[in-house]
C-alpha cells in the first residue's frame, strides 16, 4: 500500500514537472552509436559550429518518423541557408531491420547525419520510450526543447524553434 | 600500446579460463535402479498437469518415466489432468479424465499452460510452486541426492478394497522420525491408476506416433481423493518424538470403469501453514489390491 | 530496503528539478509510461475478464549523470500485469539499477546493463517495454576503448522476472577497425572491420539422468568490408554441446552463418542477405523456454510490416535449424519523369524465404531428435524440405500533389502454421493490399484513410480479413476510429467486427492515448520467439513522457 503511495506521489511530480518545467538544459550524454559504415561514432562528438541542432529519433519501421525526416528533406535545404541547423537522424533499428537503413536513406536521398543506435544505448540514455521523438539543441549543445508523435505541419514548429535560438531568444 | 598489450594478455588468460565441457558419450547416467530393501527411505512426490489433448505433455510423461527408473520407489509420480487441453473432445478424445480435485488443485497452483509440474511442492526461485519440464530431473535430484536417505516422517498405508460393491477403505499411520518444527501438518490420500489405454496427442517422433498415438498407455492417473483437495489436518503442534498418528478413510467409491489391480493409493504429508507451507515432507504409495 | 530506495529516489528527484544549473550537482533525467486497462468479458471473441478486472504496467526510469559518473535505476509495476504479458511480471520493485564510470579510455559498469555482441548471435541483452521482455545482466562490464579498438568484457546472471537465471554469463568481445588502429592503412579507400567474441555460460549439473556440460561455450567471428557504395558483412557462430529445453536434450554442436552484401547511392538501395542456423538456442537456464532468459538474439529475416493486416501472419524464428534469404531493392523514380510524376515516387520491394535444414539419423539406431544422444546430423549445404515462411512485398510511396499522399502495399505471403505456431493446422496462403491515403486539407489537419484486406487461400485459419481506419489528426491532437471485420471466417457466427475508437493527445515529450473497443487476438514476436496475445475487450490507456 505505502509503495503505491510512493509511486502515484511520484508519476503525480513528474507530471506535473514535465508540464510545467523548462529543460534541464543538459547537455548530450556520451554513448558509442554506429556510422552508416558501421564505424563506432562517440554521441558527445555530435557538434554544428554553434548553430542549432535537431536530433530525431526513427525506425525504418515507423511510418510517422519517415513523414517527419521526409517533410523536413522536402524544407532542409532552405532551413540550412537560412540557420545553419543540422538534423542528426538516430536509427533505433535493430540488427532484423538495421541493414535497411543506408538502403532506405540514400533510396530517399536524405541529407541527413544518420546513425546507427542497433542496442538501444543511446535512446535509453536520453530516455526515449516511443518513437518518433525529436530534440532540439541549442548552439551551446544544451538540450532545449523535446517533442514526441509527429503531425502534418510539425516541422513548423521545428524551424520555429531553431529560429529561436537564432535570435538568442529563450526557449520555454 | 603496452596498456594494449597488457590488457588483451589479461583478458586472453580469462579467456582460456573459462573451460568448456565437451561431454563424451554415453551421455545418461546410471541411477540405482529402484534397488533399495527398506520402505524407510526419503519419497518425493511429482504431480504433472497433463491432458490428452496436449502435444507436449508425452515429453514430460518420458521424464518422469525415466526418472522412476532411475530413483524406483523413491519417486512417487501422480498425473493431474486438467485445464484446457485435458477436456473431452470429438472421438478418440472424449474421454473425461478430469476430477474436481485435480481443476482445483490446477487454479490453486495457478497453472497457466500444460505440461508443468511441482516436485514435493516446493516454493520455486520466481514465487511459485511450478517446475518445467526440463527442469524436473534437477529438482527430483535436489530433493532425493542432496537430503539424507532417511525420510522425516513415514506414512504407512493399509487399504482394503470391497470387490463387492467397489469400496476401498484405507487406514493411515503416520509416524514422525526426526524432530520437525511446530505447525499444522495436513495428509492428503489420492488415488491413481494406471495403464489406461485412451488416445493421446504427441508431437514427438521419438516418443511415439504423431499426431495421435491411439493406444497410449496413461500412468498414474489422478482419479479422485479420499481426502479433501486440501487434505486433512492430523496434529497442529510440535510432533513428538516418534509420535504416531492414525487416520482412516472408508467407504471411498471407484469409478465403474477403474479397474482395481492397476490402481494405487497415493499419501503425503505437508505443511499448511507457516514458511515451508504446502511443502511436502514424504509421500508414500501402494497398491490398491493385492492380486 | 525498498521505502530507502524510495527516499534516495525522490531526493533525485529534489535534485533533478530544484537545480536548474547543472555544472556542480550533475542532471536528473529520465522517462516514465503508465498503460492501464479496464476488462469487459466478450465469449464472441474468446475475451476473458481476469478477476481484477483491470490490468496496470508502469515503469520510471531515473538516471542522474554528474560529469564522469551515472547512476539510474527502473522502478517497473505490474498490478496485475496487462493480458498478453507473462503472469509472473506480478508485483513491483526496482529489477534494474546500475553505476558507471565513462572514462576517456575505460568505461566500468557495475549493475544491470544492455549489450550487444556484433549482430547479437551469440550475446544480445536488451529490453522493450511494450513487448514485456527484458533480459539484462546483473554484474559488471568493462570496457576499454583505443583507437580503432574496443575490448569488452562481462559476467554477471540474467534477470527473470523478479529473479535472476541460474546460470552466470561471462563473455569478451574485441572489435578491431583496421583504418583506425594501423596508421599504414589509414588512407585505404576501404574500411575494414574484424571482430570475434566468446561467451559461456556456467549452470551446475544437477540431472540425474544425464551427463550435463556445466560451462557451454559460443564464439563467433565477424567481418565487415566498407568500399565507396559497396558493403559487405558476414558473421560465423559455434556453440558447443549445450542440451536445454527446447533442442529436447540433444549433444549436437550448434553453429550459425550470417551473410549480408549490399550497395547503395542516391536514388537506389540494394541489399542481399543470407542466414542459417543450427542449433543454435542459447540460455541461461538449459530448462528456460519461450521469452525467457535468451543469451543471443538471432532475428527473423523477414520484412516488418507497420500495417495490422500484412503483419498478422508474422515468422518465428526457428533458432534451432533454419536456412533463408532475403533481397530488398528500394529505388526512387526521378522527379518529372514517367513514373515518378512531380514530385518522385518510391518503390520498395523485397523477398525473404525461411526453410528448415537437412537433418539425418545421427546413426542406424537412433532416432532424429532423440533426447540424450547427438540428436542428428546436417549437412551444411543442403535445404531441407520443409518450407517455413515467404513474403514478397511491393510497397509504392508517392505524393500525388501538396495535399494527397499515397502509399500502396501488396504483400503475398506463405506461412508454415505448425513450426510458426505449434498448431497441427492447414499451412496458409495469403495476399494482403495495402491503400494507405492522406488528405492534408488544410494547413495542420490531415485526414488519414488506412483500408487493408487479408485474402486467405481456401478460407484456411480465421478466413479473410477487412480492415478500415480513419484518423484525423490536428496539430498535437489525433482521433481515429477502425474496424477491422472477419468476413471470410468459415464459421458465420465468428465473421464478427472488431470496433474501436481512439484519441490522444501529446504535450511536448508528454504523451496521453486512449482506446475503447475489441482488440483480436494477436502474435506477438520477439527475436524469433513468439507469444500469443489473447483478444480484449474495454477500455485502455497509455501515459508516457520523458522529463
Amino acid at each position: 500500500m505505502k509503495k503505491s503511495i510512493v509511486f502515484s506521489v511520484l508519476i503525480l511530480t513528474l507530471a506535473i514537472s514535465s508540464f510545467t518545467s523548462q529543460e534541464s538544459k543538459r547537455t548530450l550524454p556520451s554513448v558509442t552509436v554506429k556510422t552508416l559504415d558501421g564505424k563506432p561514432f562517440d554521441t558527445k562528438n555530435i557538434s554544428n559550429d554553434g548553430n542549432p541542432i535537431i536530433i530525431s529519433f526513427w525506425a525504418t519501421w515507423c511510418k510517422p518518423c519517415i513523414q517527419e525526416l521526409t517533410s523536413v528533406s522536402e524544407v532542409y535545404d532552405d532551413w540550412q541557408e537560412e540557420t545553419g541547423v543540422k538534423l542528426v537522424a538516430i536509427s533505433i533499428d535493430n540488427a532484423r531491420t538495421s541493414v535497411k537503413v543506408k538502403p532506405l536513406v540514400n533510396a530517399k536521398e536524405w541529407e541527413y547525419d544518420v546513425y546507427l543506435d542497433e542496442n538501444g544505448d543511446f535512446k535509453r540514455a536520453m530516455g526515449v520510450n516511443m518513437v518518433p521523438h525529436t530534440f532540439i539543441l541549442n548552439g551551446k549543445g544544451e538540450i532545449v526543447w523535446q517533442h514526441t508523435t509527429f503531425s502534418e505541419g510539425g516541422e513548423l514548429d521545428m524551424i520555429d524553434i531553431v529560429r529561436k535560438i537564432k535570435n538568442g531568444e529563450e526557449i520555454k | 600500446m603496452k596498456n594494449i598489450r597488457l590488457l588483451t594478455i589479461l583478458l586472453t588468460s580469462l579467456f582460456l579460463w573459462y573451460s568448456c565441457d565437451k561431454v563424451e558419450p554415453p551421455y545418461v547416467e546410471n541411477g540405482n535402479g529402484g534397488e533399495l530393501n527398506s520402505d524407510t527411505v526419503r519419497k518425493v512426490l511429482v504431480e504433472d498437469f497433463t491432458g490428452h489433448t496436449c502435444v507436449n505433455c508425452p515429453q514430460a510423461h518420458k521424464i518422469i518415466e525415466d526418472l522412476q527408473q532411475h530413483y524406483g520407489k523413491q519417486l512417487v509420480a501422480v498425473a493431474i489432468h486438467a485445464g484446457f487441453f485435458a477436456k473431452p473432445k470429438s472421438a478418440p478424445y472424449d474421454y473425461d479424465f478430469r476430477t474436481t480435485e485435480g481443476t482445483a488443485l490446477y487454479n490453486l497452483f495457478q497453472v497457466q499452460a500444460t505440461p508443468i509440474g511441482m516436485v514435493n511442492r516446493v516454493k520455486q526461485s520466481d514465487g511459485g510452486y511450478l517446475v518445467n519440464k526440463g527442469a524436473l530431473a534437477s529438482e527430483v535430484s535436489k530433493q532425493l541426492d542432496s537430503l539424507p536417505q532417511k525420510p522425516d516422517l513415514y506414512i504407512h498405508l493399509t487399504p482394503s478394497f470391497n470387490s463387492s460393491d467397489s469400496t476401498l477403505s484405507l487406514a493411515a499411520e503416520i509416524t514422525f522420525l526426526e524432530a520437525l518444527p511446530s505447525a499444522k501438518y495436513n495428509l492428503c490420500i489420492m488415488v491413481t491408476e494406471s495403464d489406461i489405454v485412451k488416445a493421446q496427442k504427441n508431437n514427438d517422433p521419438t516418443i511415439g506416433s504423431t499426431p495421435d498415438i491411439f493406444d497410449y498407455h496413461h500412468k498414474h492417473v489422478l482419479r479422485g481423493m479420499m481426502t479433501p483437495t486440501l487434505g486433512e489436518e492430523i496434529l497442529d503442534g510440535t510432533p513428538g518424538n516418534m509420535q504416531v498418528i492414525s487416520k482412516s478413510y472408508s467407504n471411498f467409491k471407484f469409478g465403474a470403469d477403474w479397474v482395481p489391480k492397476n490402481c494405487r493409493v497415493v499419501a503425503f504429508v505437508y505443511y499448511a501453514d507457516g514458511p515451508k507451507k504446502y511443502q511436502i515432507i514424504q509421500a508414500q504409495e501402494v497398491e490398491v489390491a493385492t492380486p | 530496503m525498498r521505502l530507502r530506495i524510495s527516499a534516495l529516489l525522490l531526493l533525485f528527484l529534489g535534485f533533478g528539478l530544484k537545480i536548474k544549473a547543472q555544472n556542480n550537482y550533475g542532471s536528473v533525467h529520465g522517462s516514465f509510461q503508465f498503460d492501464g486497462q479496464y476488462y469487459n468479458e466478450d465469449t464472441l471473441i474468446g475475451a476473458l475478464r481476469p478477476d481484477s478486472k483491470i490490468g496496470a504496467n508502469g515503469f520510471l526510469n531515473v538516471i542522474y549523470t554528474n560529469k564522469k559518473f551515472e547512476a539510474g535505476l527502473r522502478y517497473e509495476l505490474f498490478m496485475p500485469p496487462l493480458l498478453g504479458f507473462d503472469p509472473r511480471y506480478e508485483g513491483q520493485g526496482i529489477p534494474y539499477r546500475y553505476v558507471k564510470y565513462n572514462g576517456e579510455h575505460f568505461e566500468l559498469t557495475a549493475g544491470n546493463f544492455y549489450e550487444q555482441f556484433g549482430s547479437g548471435m551469440i550475446l544480445r541483452t536488451y529490453q522493450e517495454w511494450n513487448l514485456g521482455f527484458d533480459n539484462s545482466i546483473d554484474g559488471i562490464r568493462i570496457k576499454a576503448k583505443f583507437p580503432g579498438l574496443v575490448l569488452t568484457g562481462l559476467v554477471g546472471k540474467q534477470r527473470s522476472f523478479w529473479g535472476k537465471g541460474e546460470g552466470v554469463v561471462r563473455g569478451v568481445d574485441a572489435e578491431l577497425w583496421l583504418n583506425d588502429a594501423f596508421k599504414s592503412l589509414a588512407n585505404m579507400n576501404t574500411r575494414i572491420m574484424l571482430g570475434g567474441n566468446f561467451v559461456s555460460r556456467y549452470q551446475a549439473d544437477l540431472d540425474p539422468l544425464y551427463k550435463l556440460p556445466a560451462n557451454v561455450a559460443a564464439w563467433s567471428g565477424r567481418i565487415g568490408i566498407f568500399h565507396g557504395n559497396f558493403n559487405f558483412n558476414a558473421e560465423g557462430a559455434y556453440k558447443i554441446n549445450d542440451p536445454n529445453s527446447t533442442n529436447n536434450m540433444i549433444y549436437k554442436t550448434g553453429n550459425g552463418l550470417v551473410l549480408e552484401a549490399g550497395y547503395s547511392r542516391r536514388g537506389l538501395g540494394i541489399t542481399l542477405q543470407a542466414k542459417r542456423v543450427d542449433n543454435m538456442d542459447f540460455r541461461s537456464d538449459r530448462t528456460a523456454s519461450g521469452f525467457n532468459l535468451p543469451i543471443n538474439y538471432i532475428p527473423a529475416m523477414t520484412p516488418q510490416h507497420a500495417y495490422t493486416l500484412p503483419a498478422y501472419y508474422p515468422y518465428s524464428t526457428q533458432q534451432n535449424g533454419e536456412m533463408g534469404v532475403q533481397a530488398n531493392v528500394i529505388y526512387k523514380f526521378k522527379k518529372k519523369s514517367f513514373l515518378g510524376g512531380k514530385y518522385g515516387t518510391t518503390i520498395d520491394m523485397s523477398y525473404a524465404v525461411s526453410q528448415a535444414i537437412y537433418k539425418e539419423k545421427p546413426n542406424d539406431s537412433t532416432e532424429i531428435g532423440e533426447a540424450g544422444t547427438l540428436g542428428y546430423k546436417s549437412d551444411f549445404f543442403k535445404i531441407g524440405d520443409e518450407k517455413f515462411f515467404h513474403d514478397f512485398s511491393v510497397k509504392i510511396s508517392k505524393k500525388i500533389n501538396k495535399k494527397w499522399k499515397i502509399y500502396l502495399t501488396y504483400v503475398n505471403i506463405f506461412y508454415n502454421m505448425e513450426v510458426n505456431q505449434g498448431h497441427k493446422e492447414p499451412n496458409v496462403y495469403a495476399q494482403s493490399a495495402v491503400v494507405d491515403l492522406w488528405w492534408k486539407f488544410k494547413p495542420y489537419n490531415a485526414l488519414h484513410f488506412d483500408f487493408e484486406g487479408l485474402f486467405v487461400k481456401d478460407n484456411e485459419d480465421k478466413g479473410d480479413w477487412a480492415f478500415g481506419m480513419i484518423e484525423y489528426k490536428y496539430k498535437s491532437f489525433f482521433a481515429a476510429i477502425i474496424d477491422q471485420y472477419n468476413y471470410g471466417n468459415r464459421d458465420p457466427l465468428h465473421r464478427i467486427h472488431y470496433f474501436s475508437a481512439s484519441t490522444g493527445y501529446t504535450w511536448n515529450s508528454t504523451r496521453l492515448a486512449v482506446t475503447y473497443g475489441k482488440q483480436n487476438s494477436g502474435i506477438l514476436c520477439v527475436g524469433g520467439v513468439c507469444r500469443e496475445v489473447p483478444a480484449t475487450n474495454g477500455f485502455s490507456f497509455t501515459l508516457s513522457s520523458s522529463f
